[in-house]
């Protein structure tokens, strides 16, 4: 009997575990997709003072062209250009404040845990398109001390990009590495490489402009949110390309402090 | 007949880009009128407006779709240009397969959309001549007598005079008069003219 009863409590405890840590991952995964519908949103609302800038600067080109306008009417149309600049510029800032406020809780955390959540979501993609994501972690590496669920964001886009920039390439070249080293005291770099078209030396620092994309579909939101956050991490996100094809993405993290 | 001005009817719910759609618009030389919503639109519409429409999707209350379908019913043929924005675009297929005329993705490049409004407003006058012939030669076809009618129809139908005046039951000179007069109050020279004009109306 007594046996019984013991077994039950492990197996209550188990499935409360198991309960907990599906909680968990469904948390996480509605923070990810909360991020994903708050970008496109926004990007929706910046249509409008974009469209508006785009439009009033057009009329004055045209009118001071024909050399047909009155002074007061050009100063009119430049004065609402800038206010819808402003406009814009707070619709930004209003998505910093949310990235920020979606509580970032920093705690120190090992990066191949992180990475393996991470792949949960990735290898969908990555099963799709036929590409292989290969994880190279040094052993023995120092945690990290991060908000899990942005870096996850951030390991997340850069795979995206990397599968999509592989997607005319044949399949046994379909390969993505995921690897890492420290890079002094402070700071552990990750890189994510990929094999694919490759990117042209101008378009570097390009990329990272909100609305930057040269995918039909594409939002050219996710290399700019990757930023911000990494930036908030006090860490630096930058793009290289690779001597043998492709490019590696790569960005630094802060490291858990020795005497913690 | 009073001549309409065409202009361009831009209804969005978003207040600088009405503002500043008229300000590139007007610079462009076109006469632009702005709507808030689409049941402004629809209050202020008129039957013999001329121009074409640059229709926000996205609004709240009536969304540029259903305003669509709205004009629809009520038998408008202004040409309608679909300005969507990001993910809209299978929402803006569907509009195109049910008869809009264009759309346009936010944000665009304002060159792009001048031409086609351009397309549009040329479209629109095509449109408007048609239907400023159909109203002539209905008008003319309402002039003829009952006799010239059936005349007519026997002559495009392609019956000979001989076999008119049988089948009518009149003297060939008879139907040689009223063939005369039908020719000339539908204001046309050749059968082949005449025939034309009927098919138009078909
Ligand atoms: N791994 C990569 N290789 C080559 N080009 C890339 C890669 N990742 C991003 N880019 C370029 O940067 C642009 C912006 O990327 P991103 O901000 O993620 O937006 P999106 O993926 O929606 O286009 C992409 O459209 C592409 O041109
Ligand atoms: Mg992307």
């Amino acid at each position: 009997m007594r046996v019984q009863i013991a077994a039950d409590i492990t197996d209550r405890k188990h499935i409360d575990e198991v309960n907990q840590q599906q909680q968990k991952r469904l948390e996480q995964t509605s923070r990810l997709i909360t991020m994903g519908e708050m970008a496109s949103s926004l990007a929706h609302e910046l249509n409008q003072p974009l469209s508006a800038i785009a439009n009033y600067c057009a009329g004055c080109i045209k009118r001071m062209q024909a050399g047909n306008y009155r002074f007061e009417d050009l100063l009119a149309a430049m004065q609402k250009a800038a206010d819808q600049a402003e406009r814009a510029g707070k619709i930004i800032r209003r998505m910093r404040d949310m990235v920020k406020k979606s509580d970032p809780k920093r705690e120190p955390i090992s990066l191949a845990e992180l990475v393996d959540e991470a792949r949960a979501f990735a290898d969908i993609e990555a099963q799709r398109t036929g590409t292989q994501i290969v994880v190279e972690l040094p052993e023995n590496l120092p945690r990290i001390v991060v908000d899990r669920i942005m870096i996850e964001q951030v390991l997340l886009n850069l795979v995206k990009n990397g599968i999509e920039a592989m997607n005319s390439v044949p399949f046994d070249r379909r390969r993505l590495f995921i690897q890492a080293r420290q890079t002094d005291e402070r700071m552990l770099e990750v890189a994510v490489a990929d094999q694919g078209h490759g990117l042209a030396e101008e378009d570097v620092e390009r990329i990272f402009a909100p609305f930057y994309t040269t995918k039909p579909e594409g939002m050219g939101i996710g290399l700019a949110i990757c930023r911000s956050i990494i930036e908030f991490h006090q860490g630096r996100l930058w793009v290289e390309p690779r001597r043998e094809g492709g490019t590696v993405f790569r960005f630094t993290v802060p490291i858990e402090e020795e005497d913690e | 007949m009073s001549e309409v001005t065409p202009s361009i009817y831009v209804v969005d719910d978003d207040e600088a880009m009405r503002d500043s759609m008229s300000w590139l618009l007007e610079g462009e030389g076109y006469r632009v009128t702005c709507f808030d919503s689409a049941e402004s639109f629809l209050r202020a519409r008129r039957d013999e407006m001329r121009g074409c429409i640059v229709l926000d999707v996205r609004m709240p209350e009536m969304s540029g779709l259903e305003l669509h379908e709205k004009l629809d019913s009520l038998g408008s043929q202004l040409p309608i240009i679909f300005v969507t924005g990001h993910g809209d675009v299978p929402m803006a297929v569907a509009a195109l397969q049910r008869g809009a005329c264009d759309f346009i993705e936010k944000p665009f490049h304002n060159q792009d959309l001048l031409d086609r409004i351009q397309r549009a407003l040329e479209l629109d006058s095509e449109i408007a001549q048609r239907r400023q012939r159909d109203n002539a030669i209905s008008n003319r076809l309402g002039q003829l007598t009952q006799r010239e009618h059936e005349v007519m129809q026997l002559v495009v139908a392609g019956k000979l005079n001989k076999q008119i005046a049988d089948e009518l039951e009149i003297s060939m000179k008879t139907v040689e008069a009223h063939r005369a007069r039908v020719m000339e109050k539908m204001g046309v020279r050749t059968l082949a003219e005449l025939v034309k004009a009927v098919m138009t109306l078909r």
